[in-house]
């Protein structure tokens, strides 16, 4: 646990606990979708895709 | 011995009323008046020697500072990742919570870095008359010298989106989480647990239910 997942898991908890026009727009803020490669000798080798989508509320780990 | 001397010092000194203040200092230094008569009184014994130093030669002047102007609106700044809530608005008071308790600031705050918990920041743009309160889930509050201040929050939400059952669910949801892992379960499932209770509570509280 580090601050910075501290700081998202408690804003997390918050927009879970929204009502409905304003919670269904915070969702959408909640995901985090992208994709990073490993690059080696200038090449990327590994590519990564890390999508999030429903936040990390109600999960505990 | 040497204990009975320092008390003797101490008396005679307090006697004297010498102190080391640079503020009793300033008073006792001689004038450009007295610095000059004292000099033409040497000249006469001078010879060939450079004229005798005086110790506020070597002291800086206190600078006087006026009493930088206070103003009377706080330039408050209230940002979340996705929006500017408040931008250079002009307002009267901010209630912040931070972790080491609540506080107000109003223009001539000290300069201040605050940690924020969750709970309630509330923006007096007219003091007592015109609040908006908003949840903040946490963040950071900086107050400038120049009473300028930025609230920095996670994510923050107007009191009126935040469901009532959706909380007293969380609360118990999360009270029962971490009363089941007490002693047991790893570190982060706890904090976790620890955060969610944190969390409701607070939102328990800014809703008074």
């Amino acid at each position: 646990m580090t601050y910075n997942k501290y700081a998202g898991l408690c804003a997390d908890m918050l927009r879970a606990a929204l009502k409905e026009p304003a919670k269904t727009k915070a969702k959408a803020r909640e995901a985090i979708y992208y994709r990073s490669a490993v690059w080696e000798n200038g090449q990327p080798t590994k590519q990564v895709i890390t999508d999030i989508t429903e936040g990390t509320s109600g999960k505990l780990s | 011995m040497l204990r009975h001397a320092a008390r003797g010092v101490c008396r005679a000194a307090g006697l004297r009323s010498v102190s080391s203040s640079t503020a009793a200092f300033q008073e006792l230094n001689a004038s450009e008046q007295s610095k000059k008569e004292f000099l033409s009184k040497f000249a006469a014994f001078q010879g060939t020697m450079n004229e005798p130093e005086f110790p506020s030669n070597f002291v800086k002047p206190v600078e006087k500072v006026e009493n930088a102007s206070v103003p009377d609106k706080l330039k408050f700044n209230f940002y979340i990742p996705s929006a500017a809530i408040n931008q250079g608005s002009s307002v009267d008071l901010v209630l912040l919570p931070a972790t080491t308790g609540d506080f107000g600031v109003m223009p001539g705050h000290v300069p201040t870095v605050a940690e924020l918990r969750p709970g309630v920041v509330s923006v007096h743009n007219e003091l007592d008359k015109d609040v908006t309160k908003y949840f903040v889930s946490g963040g950071f509050a900086f107050i400038h010298a120049d009473s300028t201040t930025d609230v920095c929050a996670v994510e923050a939400v107007p009191l009126s989106d935040i469901d009532s059952d959706a909380v007293r669910a969380g609360l118990a949801e999360y009270t029962g989480k971490l009363a089941s892992l007490q002693g047991k379960g790893d570190d982060y499932e706890l904090a976790a647990a620890q955060a969610g209770v944190e969390v409701y509570s607070a939102l328990n509280s800014a809703l008074g239910l």
